[in-house]
């Protein structure tokens, strides 16, 4: 008998239906996930099995729960973990306060301290914790506690929806690890929610693949991995494994770019009398990047490397050391970054949503580089604009729209096309691909390796995604607490890692 | 918590000697020769140097500024030109009035606006919801004085049961100074309980769409339940803000709705020396009302703290 | 364009088109009365006093004879340009400030913060009665200390709405372009908060009409023999228990006028964030 029958589940909102005749079943102690991308229709699949539904959403369709008449649904039989850790516990209310609250909620008659000192034992979180707010715990923290409270009714079942997405590659390991022992330990079954399909195939047994709200394909872990029938499932695998790309007929060149000695701290905020208290951002990083080199950065969350990547982009000023870009040298003693170095550089955002000014069309953001240029006609500015959307596949015709007239995958081309319009000879990328549906993320990396082959454009490519830096890169830098602490070919460094925090992010992967 | 407090004590601090100097400079460095300023372009030479003797006008700026401090720390404001009384009792006896009838409007306003708030929110989109909002945009446009004026119509003559205005003081009877106090109050308590409703209103849908609403819902608390112990605290945080700005409006509004009242607060004693060009009381009333109204910021400040962690530890643990 | 296109949808706000009607009836009113009114305002007829409402006299008259609804006429224009110029003050100083304050942090923005919670303990009764022990009563000082108060609001709004766009990527690629802080804060910041300011200039002007009304009320605004409606209602009070409707039109004017301009910008706001009505909000309540 399983616990949860949905069958046909259609969930729409006005004329616009999002999910369409969704069928899955749990039965007890099983694990099942749901895979997919963004605006697929699963957070809503998984909210209408716990019946949370917002009210101007409409159903067809039938869920089958199977808990006794009378009981409370919510938290008694059904546990649920979110995904944003940072805003879904009460700001203003203790942690341990906030489990206690499930616990008089469904077991009125059980010693409430000690159990909640228990469940937080079970979270792998000193007991200490329970006094603290939200604010004073990491992110990781927070989603522990989430999944504490969702524990503390001892349901038969978990659902957790996309309860790593927000998590770096570590703690997402952790986490994963932590849902699989308490399943385990309780016999619970689990609906796991995710874009992720590493995430799924280490936690579950089962898996339903979504497209558009259309469960296009599911089946057993092993064989949905082992032999895809669909084009979908096939695509998402694929991107999962990236493709390898190196340098076909080009060689690397000459140093290009050369750091040495570059240091930042910033200063934390405080009474101006106390004594001033700092973070050591950056600390003595040298490092090289060659011509048609693509270097990888990766490293942990908050180890530094965003802001080294803002430095040598020259967002940012270090306050000590020197950086030597093409023929420019500049840095704390020697003044600023010269503009002659601004026009060989450029860099591509994570986010290809804020990458644009909504209120511009692509013209007027696509020409804005051109400031640094102004010794450029109206016909060259025009050729420079058009050859770089020609490069990214794109057509002019596509200046006089907004951005909201793009897809994700488009904005990104477009945004690759406006690093080029200067015709750099280095780019930093910032996590280029993350934010970019599996799916075509494939495109737009092979799209960064066709540049760089016929172009000899060198790159900084900085990610949390070790595969994706393996497939592209050819040497690798490993930051860690502001510091360089692994560095050399990428295969190598992947292959022996050294340094510590290297294996812990190895050790991190969830591949399929 | 403590530490959070000393800075902003200081910050009071600072900008009550900031509007000290700003009202000095105004008031008794710009007129040029205040005493001339006072007594006006046909007072003779010797009243105006007696004048200026008695204001000790002849010490230089920055002495006379000292002094005024040192006063105000004694409670010492000097002695009023056109009433020859001593400021401090001046507007001792006037603040009997003027602070009673701020206190109950923000008091009164607060109990009227915030369950209509958290009524509409909770019934949002409905009838009710509808209905205390249509209120509200009334309420919100009607200046306060001309409500009073209705008020004083309704109450006072057609029906007699409350004065249309005077006041008794608080020593010879404090009942009809109460009832005294009652319209005023009422006029005032209104539109700024219109106000709080439509913030509180906004402020607690906003929240009801938080992630952590989402969560008290998943745990097995129902829709009131969770907007009731996780809902309501939080969205009181921006009508907090909200209460410490409308005192300032009340203070306003007090000085604005006397004149209907006939009542001797703070506003009349401002506005016959303003028209007597008393500068000592003008000087000193209105570094009383700014102080008041920095005080009571700082107030809000402090309850803001309290009810929110984040404030007194100070910032976010941060993860990029 | 997208400005447009927000105006566009704005009218399919049923609270918006309410106050859109409202408010151009009372600025074309405003408009009017600059070139004609139904009676002239200057010339007293005492035997006439206090007429009822008649042909002659839509409204009625004062208690000096003249036209209730002429007087109205006037009065209506010379509230709305105190408290249009008080929100042009307001923005014209404010918003530079507050996108100075976002564009270059630091201490500059320390100094612009502080000046504002300084300038909001002085609410606009306090300035105005400075000004007038310094200078006497007047519409124009009524203005100033009104517009003095919108200063900090303006910059408040401008500081918050630029400070979320400062930390998007399109600043930065605009920053690698070589743009400075104050290109970057007219050519992305600005035109993007610019329709925070539009709802927040809204509010401002509602909120002035209901100042300049209190400031003229105590005699510290408008004096006559011009009129406002704050004056009207100072004068209307000495007769009111006899002549109530002298203080009941003008009071009504102003109410009706500052709910009009109210619903506009909570139609305009609501329609620039529709995250309230999306999740099934009300309209006309907002």
């Amino acid at each position: 008998m399983s616990l949860v029958e949905v069958k046909d589940l259609s969930i729409g909102f006005g004329d616009h239906t999002v999910v369409h005749q969704m069928s899955l079943s749990i039965t007890p102690g099983q694990r099942v996930g749901v895979v997919g991308e963004s605006g697929s229709g699963k957070s809503l699949t998984a909210l209408s099995i716990i019946d949370l539904l917002p009210e101007s959403a409409n159903t067809t369709g039938e869920i089958i729960r199977n808990v006794p008449a009378g009981e409370s649904l919510r938290g008694k039989h059904i546990g649920m973990v979110f995904q944003e850790p940072m805003t879904a516990l009460n700001p203003l209310m203790r942690v341990g306060d906030q489990i206690r609250e499930a616990l008089e909620l469904h077991l009125p008659d059980i010693d409430f301290t000690a159990r909640v000192s228990e469940l937080i034992a079970e979270v792998d979180l000193p007991a200490s914790v329970a006094k603290r707010y939200p604010h004073e715990l990491s992110g990781g923290q927070r989603q522990r506690i989430g999944l504490a409270i969702a524990l503390a009714g001892e349901p038969e079942l978990l659902i957790a929806d996309e309860p790593t997405s927000a998590l770096d590659m570590i703690t997402q390991a952790q986490i994963v690890a932590l849902i699989k022992r308490v399943c385990d330990t309780h016999n619970m079954a689990l609906l796991f929610i995710s874009h992720d399909l590493g995430a799924v195939a280490a936690l579950c047994e089962h898996v339903h693949v979504l497209e558009k709200g259309k469960c296009v394909e599911s089946g057993s872990i092993e064989t949905v991995l082992k032999a895809p029938q669909e084009a979908y499932t096939q695509r998402l695998i694929a991107a999962a494994r990236p493709t390898r790309r190196r340098l076909k007929t080009r060689e690397i060149g000459a140093p290009l770019l050369e750091l040495d000695g570059i240091s930042k701290r910033f200063k934390l905020p405080g009474p101006f009398w106390a004594q001033k208290a700092y973070v050591q951002a950056l600390n003595d990083i040298s490092l090289t990047i060659r011509e048609s080199e693509c270097v990888g950065l990766v490293g942990p969350s908050g180890c530094g490397k965003t802001t080294l990547s803002r430095i040598i982009a020259g967002l940012q000023t270090a306050q000590r050391g020197t950086i030597a870009f093409d023929q420019h040298t500049y840095g704390r003693k020697l003044g600023e970054m010269p503009h002659a170095a601004r026009r060989e550089l450029s860099m591509v955002f994570q986010d290809p949503f804020g990458s644009f000014d909504p209120r511009l069309n692509m013209a007027q953001s696509l020409y804005e580089p051109l400031y640094l240029m102004p010794e450029l006609g109206h016909a060259e500015r025009q050729e420079r604009v058009h050859m770089a959307l020609e490069r990214v596949g794109l057509t002019p015709d596509m200046l006089g729209r907004h951005p909201h007239a793009f897809s994700g995958g488009q904005r990104q081309r477009l945004a690759i096309a406006r690093a080029l319009v200067l015709r750099p000879k280095l780019v930093v990328l910032d996590e280029p691909v993350s934010a970019l549906d599996v799916s075509i993320r494939g495109d737009v990396l092979e799209l960064l390796a066709d540049l760089r082959e016929n172009f000899g454009i060198a790159y900084l490519f900085v990610s949390h995604d070790l595969d994706v830096v393996r497939a592209v890169a050819d040497r690798v830098l490993v930051m860690d607490k502001g510091e360089i602490v692994e560095q050399g070919d990428v295969d190598t460094v992947f292959d022996a890692p050294k340094a510590r925090i290297t294996q812990q992010l190895l050790g991190a992967r969830l591949g399929v | 918590m403590i530490g959070f407090a000393a800075k902003r004590l200081f910050g009071v601090a600072v900008t009550l000697l900031v509007a000290a100097a700003i009202l000095f400079f105004l008031l008794d460095i710009l007129p040029g020769d205040p005493a001339r300023f006072m007594l006006g372009i046909n007072a003779t030479e010797d009243a105006v140097a007696a004048l200026r003797t008695e204001l000790g006008l002849d010490q230089p700026a920055f002495n006379r500024f000292f002094i005024w401090l040192l006063g105000l720390f004694q409670g010492d404001l000097g002695i009023s030109f056109s009433q020859r009384m001593p400021v401090t009792q001046l507007m001792a006896e006037r603040l009997q009035v003027s602070l009673p009838l701020a206190l109950g409007a923000l008091a009164l306003s607060t109990l009227i606006g915030l369950p209509i708030g958290i009524f509409a929110a909770q019934h949002r989109g409905k009838l009710g919801d509808t209905l205390a909002m249509v209120l509200a945009q009334i309420g919100i446009a009607i200046p306060n004085f001309w409500f009073a004026m209705l008020l004083v119509l309704a109450f006072a003559v057609t029906w007699r049961i409350l004065p249309p205005g005077g006041f008794v003081p608080w020593g010879e009877n404090p009942l009809l100074a109460l009832r005294s106090l009652v319209l005023p109050t009422i006029a005032l308590a209104l539109p700024q309980a219109a106000i709080l409703a439509r913030v509180m209103r906004t402020s607690l849908v906003d929240v009801m769409q938080a992630d952590f609403i989402r969560s008290a819902r998943a745990k097995g608390l129902s829709q009131s339940q969770a907007i009731w112990r996780h809902g309501v605290r939080n969205a009181l945080l921006p009508v907090l803000t909200i209460m410490g700005l409308q005192f300032a409006f009340l203070i306003a509004g007090t000085i604005i709705v006397e004149n209907v009242f006939y009542l001797p607060g703070l506003g009349r004693l401002i506005f016959s020396a303003i028209s007597a060009r008393d500068l000592i009381v003008v000087r000193s009333a209105i570094l009383v009302l700014v102080a008041m109204v920095i005080l009571v910021m700082f107030i809000v400040d402090l309850a803001y703290a309290l009810v929110d962690p984040r404030i007194r530890t100070g910032g976010g643990q941060d993860d990029g | 364009m997208a400005e447009q296109s927000t105006f566009v949808r704005a009218l399919h706000h049923p609270s918006f088109r309410l106050g859109l009607l409202g408010s151009a009836l009372f600025v074309l009113l405003a408009l009017i009365s600059l070139v004609w009114t139904p009676h002239p305002t200057d010339i007293v007829d005492i035997p006439n006093r206090f007429a009822n409402v008649n042909a002659n006299n839509w409204l009625g008259t004062d208690y000096l004879g003249r036209d209730q609804l002429s007087l109205l006429m006037v009065g209506i224009a010379s509230s709305l340009k105190v408290a249009l110029l008080a929100v042009a003050i307001g923005a014209l100083i404010g918003v530079p400030l507050g996108l100075m304050a976002a564009a270059q942090r630091g201490w500059l923005e320390a100094v612009i913060l502080r000046f504002n919670d300084f300038i909001f303990a002085f609410p606009a009764i306090i300035s105005a009665i400075i000004i007038t022990t310094l200078f006497g009563p007047s519409a124009i000082n009524a203005m100033v200390a009104i517009g003095i108060f919108n200063i900090p609001v303006f910059a408040r709004v401008a500081r918050g709405g630029a400070l979320s766009l400062w930390t998007l990527e399109y600043v930065d690629a605009a920053k690698l372009s070589g743009l400075s802080n104050a290109q970057i804060s007219l050519r992305h910041i600005m035109p993007n908060v610019a329709s925070l300011l539009i709802v927040q200039a809204t509010i401002q002007l509602s909120l002035g009409v209901l100042a300049e009304a209190g400031l003229s009320y105590i005699g510290l605004g408008t004096q006559p023999p011009d009129t406002s409606l704050g004056l009207m209602l100072k004068e209307a009070q000495s007769f009111f228990f006899g002549f109530p409707m002298q203080a009941i039109i003008p009071g009504m004017a102003i109410v009706l006028f500052v709910i009009s301009f109210n619903l506009l910008g909570d139609g305009l706001r609501d329609t620039l964030d529709p995250k309230l009505t999306k999740a099934g909000g009300v309209d006309v309540a907002g």
